[in-house]
């Protein structure tokens, strides 16, 4: 139990050092604090294909096994494991890019939808739908920004660092974004009105 | 063409997320005013919260039960991989120098064994050995032990010196009168050299005597 907490009150950083060194408590409390996180980002990011989610996620924790040695204890390991997630995304994304092309474009579907019937209730539903679907229709890094930002919750200076870019064009990057998510919104309410 | 944002404080940001525009106080309009609309910050605003309320209302997925041990099986073969031997043996961490330490220190005892071991196998040929230095009055007594070595003609007597020389001769090293090809000599077995004998008296004294 007093072997445990040791390792529970370590800082990530610290403890990606120990596992760099072969510890394996360390690698084993490093999982548990973010196998769960990691899993629902590319769970999300997967458009909800569990099984890929599952497979992404040992991916991920066997790059950090290959990896352990090349991390800059300078630097957070949020930011760190989050990078190698996004690139993992990214990879994926060129991959399906033929698959994302034949995707039903997102306001058409609306349509489809508004010509049936609609109540307040499905209003939301419908906003929730087509908000998700226009992420997944954004290119790579404002995708990504809009992911981290809202589903994981990190500073903008983290999200800078994670894809690589300066401050000011993740702000700018996230308002273009907000207005162009704003817009479709705006859309689906003049048609569903 | 689409109007592109720049230079935006991260502080609307944060007032979009707590406050309607209507709950602006007159400062903080004025501060959004420069940068959007009315229209354009409850537009926004009203995605920020439809993205927040979709990662709400999204079910967490569990982690599967027996990742982990996989992946721990998997850390253990890389770090197996990655031990150096003696890690290995001795159950804790050397550096670098650490072994070389230890390499250095095995070749220094094989160096301390090893001339013990070279002496016996390439023991010297008695009547071709001499110990460079000079004795004077070197024998004593003479006892009495005869060596036979190679031929009839290498006949070897023992020599005990004299403690008194102990110190010049060394001590502990067997001497030898050797009478090899009708030369008598003092020689050594242990030493490769030249005749100890170089006094002219010495020399007469041991014909004499022998």
């Amino acid at each position: 139990m007093l072997f445990n907490k040791k390792y529970s009150t370590r800082t990530d950083e610290e403890l990606m050092k120990l596992t760099a060194k072969g510890d394996r408590n360390a690698f084993g409390e490093l999982y548990q604090r973010y196998s769960k996180r990691m899993l629902n980002f590319f769970h999300f990011n997967l458009k909800r294909d569990r099984y890929k989610a599952e497979d992404f996620l040992q991916d991920l924790f066997l790059k950090i096994i290959e990896k352990s040695s090349s991390f800059d204890a300078q630097k957070k390991f949020s930011t760190w494991i989050y990078t190698i997630s996004v690139n993992m995304c990214k990879n994926e994304y060129r991959k399906n890019s033929i698959e994302k092309s034949i995707f039903s474009d997102v306001q058409e579907e609306v349509m489809y939808i508004a010509d049936g019937y609609l109540d307040l209730a499905k209003q939301d539903f419908i906003e929730k739908e087509l908000l998700e679907k226009s992420i997944n229709e954004l290119d790579e890094n404002r995708r990504q920004i809009i992911i981290l930002r809202y589903f994981e919750g990190l500073q903008l200076s983290e999200i800078a660092e994670v894809l690589g870019c300066p401050l000011g064009t993740v702000k700018s990057s996230l308002f273009n974004t907000l207005k162009l998510l704003s817009k479709k919104l705006e859309f689906s309410h003049t048609k569903t009105n | 063409m689409e109007e592109q944002y720049s230079n935006i404080p991260t502080e609307i940001e944060a007032l979009m997320l707590q406050k309607l525009y209507s709950e602006l106080s007159d400062l903080e309009v004025n501060f959004v005013s420069e940068y959007f609309s009315e229209k354009e910050y409850t537009a926004m605003r009203s995605s920020i919260l439809t993205l927040q309320s979709i990662k709400s209302a999204e079910k967490e997925i569990e982690v599967p039960a027996g990742l982990k041990s996989k992946l721990m099986a998997q850390f253990d073969r890389k770090k197996a991989r990655k031990t150096p031997l003696i890690k290995k043996v001795t159950g804790f961490p050397v550096p670098a120098y650490g072994t070389f330490a230890i390499s250095a220190l095995v070749a220094l005892i094989v160096f301390f064994f090893k001339p013990a071991e070279t002496l016996q196998t390439t023991k010297l040929k008695i009547d071709t050995v001499y110990v460079e230095r000079t004795v004077k009055e070197i024998v004593e007594n003479t006892k009495v032990e005869r060596i036979s070595h190679r031929s009839e003609r290498n006949t070897l007597k023992k020599a005990t010196v004299s403690s008194d020389y102990d110190e010049q001769i060394g001590s502990g090293i067997d001497l030898y009168i050797s009478t090899a090809k009708n030369n008598i000599n003092l020689v050594s077995e242990e030493t490769e050299g030249r005749s100890i004998i170089k006094d002219s008296s010495l020399l007469s004294y041991l014909r004499t005597s022998y």
